[in-house]
C-alpha cells in the first residue's frame, strides 16, 4: 500500500478507538500543519496552539471522514479552517491574497513565514537541515542511494529493489539503517531543544 | 527487539508493512514511546530531503494533543460500538442514559464531582456514579446540580468555548432510529431535529426539561 | 274489510317502519360515509404530506417548542430523486443536520462530526405511504379541524387523535395546496402540548443554492457512496417484545452491518408512531438498573438482562417504550444471526 493508503489505514485504526494511531498521524503531519497555520498566524507560540487546535478538531470530525479525498488535503483544510477562525475571533484578518488550497499544497517548502521569533531557532532549525544532509552524505552509497530513491524520488520498495538490482528485503533494510543514521545524528540536536 | 520494531516503523511510513506486522507494531507502540520519536525523527528526515518546511516543534507536541483527546473518542454511527471502550471499561449504562439527554463538559474531563441526580434518583442506586474512571474509561458526563453550566473549554487559549455537544451515544441512537422509521408519517415531521437543538444544560432545579425515574 | 285494512295497515306501517329504518340506516350510512370520508381523506392528507416534505423544495426558518425550552431552526431542502437536506441551529451552540441522498452528517459546534449512511433509500422516490398508514383509524381518530394561516400560507388543519395512552396526537397545518407540514402540534391523549414546531418565514418551491446545502466547513461533508450502516437480518431477530401495545407491529429488524455479533435494532410502529428497540451485548454483567428517561415527546427505557443491554426509545408515551421493553423475550431457539 502507498502512503495514502498507509493514511487511510491509520484513519480506521483511530476510528476504532486506536489513539497511538492518530498520534502516528500527528506525528507524520505537524510540520506541515504548523506549515500552513504560520502563513496565517505569525506568532510562534500561538501557531503552535493553532496546529494542535486544528488537529484536535481533526480528531472529533473523523466520524465523518470517509476517504473522499487524502487525509492531508482533509486535515489540511482544518487547518486553514482553524487559522482563519483564530483570527476572526482576535479581530485580525487573514492574509491578503488568500492562498488557495490547491496551490497551498504545492507551496509546502516555499514558505517565508520562517519562525523568525528568535534567531537562535531559525539556526538551530537551518543545523537540523544540515544535519540530516550531512548525514546522508555520510552515508556508505547503497544507503545513500536507497533514500534518495525512496524520499526524494518517491519510489516504492519494488521499483527501488529493480533499480538497484536487489532484493526488496534489502531495500527495506537499507533505507531503515540510512533513517537510524540520520536519527542518531538528529537526537542529540533535538533533544538540546525543548521549548 | 526494538530495533526490529524501529524497522518496522520505517516500513510502515513508506506504506510497505504487511498488514499482521502492521497489527504488531500498533501494539507493541502502546508500549514503547522512545518508538514515536523515531518516528517523528523520520518525518522530519523525510521533509527536510523533500525540501519542505520543518520547525522546531517542543518534544511534546503531539503529546499535549493526546492529552487533550484522553477522555474522547470518535464516534461512529453504528452499534455495539460504543459499549467497548478501547482501554476496556464498561460504562455505567444507569448514567449512560441520562446522560443521553443532558449535556456536561465535553467527555466528563476530569472535574466533574460525583453528585447525585436531582428528584427522583433512588438513593440508594449510586454505585456506578462513584466509581472513578479507569484510565481510558470513558467517564459519561454526570449530571450534577453543582456542576457550573458554563461548558468547559475545549480549545487551548482564547477559542470561543462552544456548549458540550450532544451525547454521540444519542445520536447515533437517533439517526438510525430516524432512519429507520422513515415512511411513517411522524418521521415526515422533521426528523433529525433532535440532532441539531441545543441539548439541555443541566441546571439546578430544571424539572421543566426532562425526568428521569429509576425503578 | 276490516281484517284486510288491518293488515294493510299493518302491512303500511311494517313498510313506514321500513322505509324509516330504510331511511334512518340510509342516514346513518352517510353521517358514517362522511366520517369514513374523513377519515379516508385525513389518512390521504398524510401520505400528502410525507410525500410533500419529500419532494419539495423549500426552505425557511420554524420555532420548536419541547422540552420547556423554545429553539429557532434554519431549514433549506432540495426535493426530488437525490434528496438534500440542511438543517441549522439558531440559536444556542452551531449544530447542523445535512443529508445527502443516503449520507447523514451530525456536525457539532466543537467540529465533531458524525456521518451516517441510510438504508432506507428515501431520497430516491418520493415516498408513497406505506399501506398501514390507510388502517389509522383503527388507533387514531381522524377528522379536519378548519383552516388557519402559517407563515403567510393558507392551511387546513388535521386532527390525528389516539384511541388510548399510547401514543400521541397531533395537530397538523398543511400547506392547503402542496400539503407541506407548517406547523405540528403533538399532545398526550389528555391534549396537553407536548412540543410543537411552526415555520415562520417559509419559502415553498424555492430552491437553495448549493452553498446552503454543505456546511460551512465543507470537508465535513461525506459524499461517497458508502454501504448502509445497517443491514436487515437475514433470519427472525434473536429478542422481540411479545405484547407491543395494539397496533405496533415489528416493521424491521437490522443489525449494524460492522457488528459483532447479537447486536441489533428492531423498530415497531403502528403506522405513525415508532419506537426502535436496540439489543446490545455487554461485556461485563452487572445488572443495570431500569431507567426511564425523557426529553419533550421522547421517551428512554433502558435495563439489562444476562448480558444483554436494551435501548427502546421514540417518540411515544412513556408507558409505549415501557410496554414494549417489558414485553421483549428471547425468541425461542434462535441464536444471533452470523
Amino acid at each position: 500500500m502507498g502512503e495514502s493508503e498507509l493514511d487511510q489505514a491509520l484513519v480506521e485504526r483511530v476510528k476504532n478507538g486506536d489513539k497511538r494511531a492518530f498520534d502516528l498521524l500527528v506525528r507524520k503531519y505537524q510540520h506541515k500543519i504548523v506549515s500552513v497555520v504560520t502563513r496565517y498566524v505569525s506568532d510562534w507560540s500561538e501557531a503552535q496552539d493553532v496546529a494542535q487546535e486544528a488537529f484536535i478538531r481533526a480528531y472529533r470530525a473523523m466520524g465523518a471522514f470517509r476517504g473522499d479525498s487524502a487525509f492531508y488535503t482533509w486535515i489540511y483544510k482544518i487547518a486553514i479552517n482553524t487559522a482563519k477562525n483564530y483570527l476572526v475571533s482576535r479581530g485580525r484578518r487573514p492574509p491578503i491574497g488568500d492562498i488557495a488550497i490547491e496551490d497551498a499544497v504545492q507551496m509546502d517548502g516555499a514558505s517565508q513565514l520562517r519562525d523568525r521569533a528568535t534567531p537562535e531557532r531559525e539556526l538551530l532549525r537551518q543545523e537540523i537541515e544540515q544535519t540530516v544532509f550531512g548525514a546522508v552524505e555520510d552515508l556508505p552509497e547503497e544507503l545513500r542511494t536507497a533514500i534518495t530513491l525512496r524520499e526524494v524520488d518517491g519510489l516504492s520498495y519494488e521499483e527501488i529493489a529493480e533499480a538497484m538490482n536487489c532484493p526488496i528485503g534489502t531495500v527495506r533494510s537499507r533505507i531503515f539503517r540510512a533513517r537510524e543514521a540520520i536519527d542518531e545524528r538528529l537526537r542529540p540536536l533535538l533533544s538540546a531543544d525543548e521549548d | 527487539m526494538s530495533q526490529q520494531i524501529r524497522e518496522q516503523l520505517s516500513t510502515l511510513m513508506d506504506g510497505e508493512l504487511a498488514r499482521d506486522e502492521t497489527l504488531f507494531l500498533m501494539r507493541s507502540l502502546q508500549q514503547k514511546d522512545e518508538l514515536a520519536s523515531s518516528w517523528s525523527n523520520y518525518h522530519l528526515a523525510r521533509q527536510v530531503l523533500r525540501r519542505q518546511d520543518v520547525f522546531l516543534l517542543p518534544a511534546d507536541f503531539s503529546q499535549r494533543i493526546l492529552s487533550q483527546l484522553e477522555d474522547e473518542r470518535v464516534h461512529v454511527a453504528h452499534a455495539g460500538r460504543w459499549l467497548r471502550w478501547a482501554g476496556g471499561g464498561a460504562i455505567a449504562a444507569s448514567v449512560a442514559v441520562v446522560a443521553l439527554l443532558f449535556s456536561g463538559p465535553r467527555g466528563g474531563q476530569g472535574d466533574v464531582p460525583g453528585e447525585p441526580l436531582a428528584a427522583s434518583t433512588n438513593a440508594t442506586q449510586q454505585p456506578a456514579l462513584m466509581a472513578a474512571p479507569r484510565p481510558g474509561e470513558f467517564r459519561a458526563p454526570l449530571i450534577s446540580p453543582a456542576l457550573d453550566v458554563q461548558p468547559a473549554s475545549v480549545s487551548s487559549q482564547g477559542f470561543a468555548s462552544p456548549s458540550a455537544p450532544i451525547d454521540p451515544r444519542l445520536q447515533s441512537y437517533l439517526i438510525r432510529h430516524y432512519d429507520a422509521a422513515a415512511g411513517n408519517g411522524q418521521s415526515a415531521m422533521l426528523p433529525y431535529v433532535l440532532l441539531v437543538v441545543p441539548p439541555p444544560q443541566p441546571n439546578a432545579g430544571d424539572a421543566g426539561e426532562g425526568t428521569v425515574e429509576r425503578r | 274489510m276490516p281484517n284486510q285494512s288491518e293488515e294493510n295497515v299493518r302491512r303500511q306501517s311494517i313498510f313506514d317502519m321500513g322505509i324509516r329504518r330504510g331511511l334512518l340506516l340510509a342516514l346513518g350510512a352517510l353521517i358514517s360515509c362522511n366520517v369514513t370520508a374523513q377519515v379516508q381523506q385525513g389518512a390521504e392528507l398524510l401520505g400528502q404530506m410525507a410525500s410533500s416534505v419529500r419532494a419539495l423544495d423549500y426552505q425557511g426558518s420554524l420555532v420548536y417548542q419541547h422540552a420547556g425550552r423554545i429553539d429557532t431552526l434554519r431549514v433549506f431542502h432540495a426535493g426530488g430523486t437525490r434528496e438534500q437536506e440542511r438543517l441549522i441551529s439558531l440559536n444556542g451552540p452551531r449544530n447542523e443536520v445535512i443529508r445527502n441522498g443516503n449520507n447523514v452528517t451530525c456536525i457539532q459546534a466543537d467540529d465533531s462530526a458524525i456521518v451516517y449512511t441510510s438504508t432506507s433509500g428515501r431520497g430516491l422516490l418520493p415516498l408513497v405511504p406505506e399501506a398501514a398508514t390507510s388502517r389509522l383509524d383503527e388507533h387514531y381518530t381522524i377528522r379536519l379541524a378548519g383552516s388557519d394561516r402559517v407563515a403567510g400560507y393558507a392551511a387546513d388543519i388535521v386532527e390525528v387523535s389516539p384511541r388510548d395512552g399510547f401514543r400521541y396526537g397531533y395537530r397538523l397545518w398543511l400547506e392547503k395546496e402542496t400539503r407541506l407540514l407548517l406547523r405540528s402540534v403533538v399532545m398526550d391523549q389528555g391534549k396537553r402540548q407536548i412540543e410543537q414546531f411552526m415555520f415562520v418565514s417559509l419559502d415553498i418551491g424555492k430552491t437553495p443554492a448549493a452553498t446552503d446545502l454543505i456546511p460551512r466547513q465543507r470537508e465535513l461533508l461525506t459524499t461517497t457512496a458508502a454501504p448502509a450502516d445497517e443491514v436487515n437480518l437475514r433470519g427472525p431477530p434473536t429478542w422481540s417484545a411479545h405484547s407491543p401495545p395494539a397496533g405496533f407491529t415489528l416493521r424491521s429488524a437490522r443489525r449494524s452491518a460492522a457488528s459483532e455479533a447479537g447486536a441489533q435494532h428492531l423498530v415497531y410502529s403502528d403506522g405513525l408512531a415508532s419506537v426502535s428497540v436496540y439489543v446490545e451485548s455487554m461485556e461485563s454483567t452487572p445488572d443495570l438498573p431500569v431507567t426511564l428517561a425523557n426529553r419533550g415527546t421522547l421517551n428512554i427505557y433502558s435495563f439489562s438482562r444476562d448480558s444483554w443491554r436494551f435501548t427502546v426509545l421514540g417518540d411515544v408515551p412513556a408507558a409505549t417504550v415501557t410496554a414494549i421493553a417489558e414485553s421483549l423475550k428471547a425468541n425461542a431457539a434462535s441464536r444471533p444471526p452470523p
